[in-house]
């Protein structure tokens, strides 16, 4: 991915020359200030405990609203093979992959 | 003594009132502004890590800097047609946050960031790659091939003129297969820029139109960062 955007941002000089398109961005670009963020110091009251990292709790919440099946017997897993489940979800895996892991730990204690 | 029990009554009735009117207030102090009436945050891979997505709190927050001006020189900057393609549907936040939860997140979707690297490097939305639109101006580069293949699609090699023409008379499956591409597998696309006024991912569309993306799993976030920061949504500096 970063060869992608290593490719593009140096062809993009070379380019922004010739387009008037591009050098028009370009200069605009400049006018850009650093977003304002949604983060803990913009808001009175957190929504949740969790200052952007996913927590447990709020992945067991969002889980259970999304899928009800597999909420149940993750519910039915010990409590450290949940810790690992959620763990993987944090880091990206997808929700089969999750449902899947739940599936097998269930059957396969 | 009964116009002691009306007074004790009455004194009763007020500080109900008075207590009801407290816990409204506390109520209301609590609230949270949510992306939906019934989601208030999700939570979204970006660069490895989860971020989560929820709106400014602050209900006096009000957008400033760059993203707040209505004026900007048109041409180039003027305000682009809801449609980029007929085939390409359009959509919105509501859209952009339930394709965040699912196909992002199980990997079947890519969520484009088409501004340059510049724009990029300013702040984005959370979960976006960034492909500049510039990245589609040459059919047959090489960034076009990486693009592609990142975004699900299978190069092919030495395809035969037969094969070809049967795919072309629909004898063999190929709908979503050019000579070059094999789009069969290739994931959503969620394509974006600065806003309404941008023309950098209507480019970017056009561009995946031409070397043969299927345009039934292009989507145009036509709201863009300009959008996306009036609603108060989280945005992130790529890197940090």
């Amino acid at each position: 991915m970063w060869t992608l955007f290593l490719l593009a941002a140096s062809t993009l000089h070379v380019f922004a020359e010739e387009d008037p398109y591009l050098s028009a961005i370009s200069q605009e670009a400049k006018k850009v200030e650093t977003p304002s963020q949604p983060d803990s110091t913009a808001t009175d009251e957190p929504v949740t405990q969790s200052e952007g990292e996913l927590n447990l709790q709020a992945f067991e919440e969002d889980f259970k609203a999304r899928y009800k099946g597999s909420y149940t017997f993750y519910k039915k897993l010990p409590r450290r093979t949940q810790e690992e489940v959620f763990l993987e979800y944090r880091d990206g895996a997808s929700i089969d992959e999750i449902r899947k892991k739940i599936m097998d730990r269930f059957l396969h204690p | 003594m009964k116009l002691l029990t009306r007074h004790l009554i009455l004194l009763g009735s007020l500080l109900l009132a008075l207590s009801a009117m407290a816990e409204e207030l506390v109520v209301g102090e609590t609230e949270v502004v949510g992306l939906t009436a019934d989601k208030p945050f999700l939570y979204v891979i970006h660069e490895g890590r989860s971020v989560k997505v929820q709106r400014i709190q602050d209900p006096e927050y009000e957008l400033k800097g760059y993203f707040a001006k209505t004026a900007r020189k048109c041409p180039p900057f003027c305000i682009q047609p809801e449609q980029v393609d007929p085939r390409v549907a359009t959509i919105g936040e509501l859209e952009v946050f339930d394709f965040m939860e699912n196909e992002l997140r199980d990997g079947k979707g890519v969520l484009i960031d088409a501004r340059t690297p510049e724009w990029h490097q300013r702040g984005t939305i959370p979960g976006s790659v960034n492909i500049p639109f510039t990245t589609f101006s040459d059919p047959n580069s090489t960034e076009v091939g990486q693009a592609l293949e990142l975004c699900g699609a299978v190069r092919r090699v030495d395809v035969g003129a037969f094969t070809r023409k049967l795919e072309e008379l629909g004898i063999v499956d190929g709908d979503q297969k050019t000579d070059q591409w094999d789009f069969s597998n290739a994931k959503k696309l969620v394509l974006w820029c600065n806003g309404p006024a941008c023309g950098q991912s209507p480019r970017a569309i056009k561009g995946l139109l031409k070397v043969g993306y299927p345009p039934e799993k292009i989507h145009y976030y036509r709201g863009g960062m300009q959008m996306w920061q009036l609603w108060g949504l989280t945005t992130v500096l790529p890197g940090e």
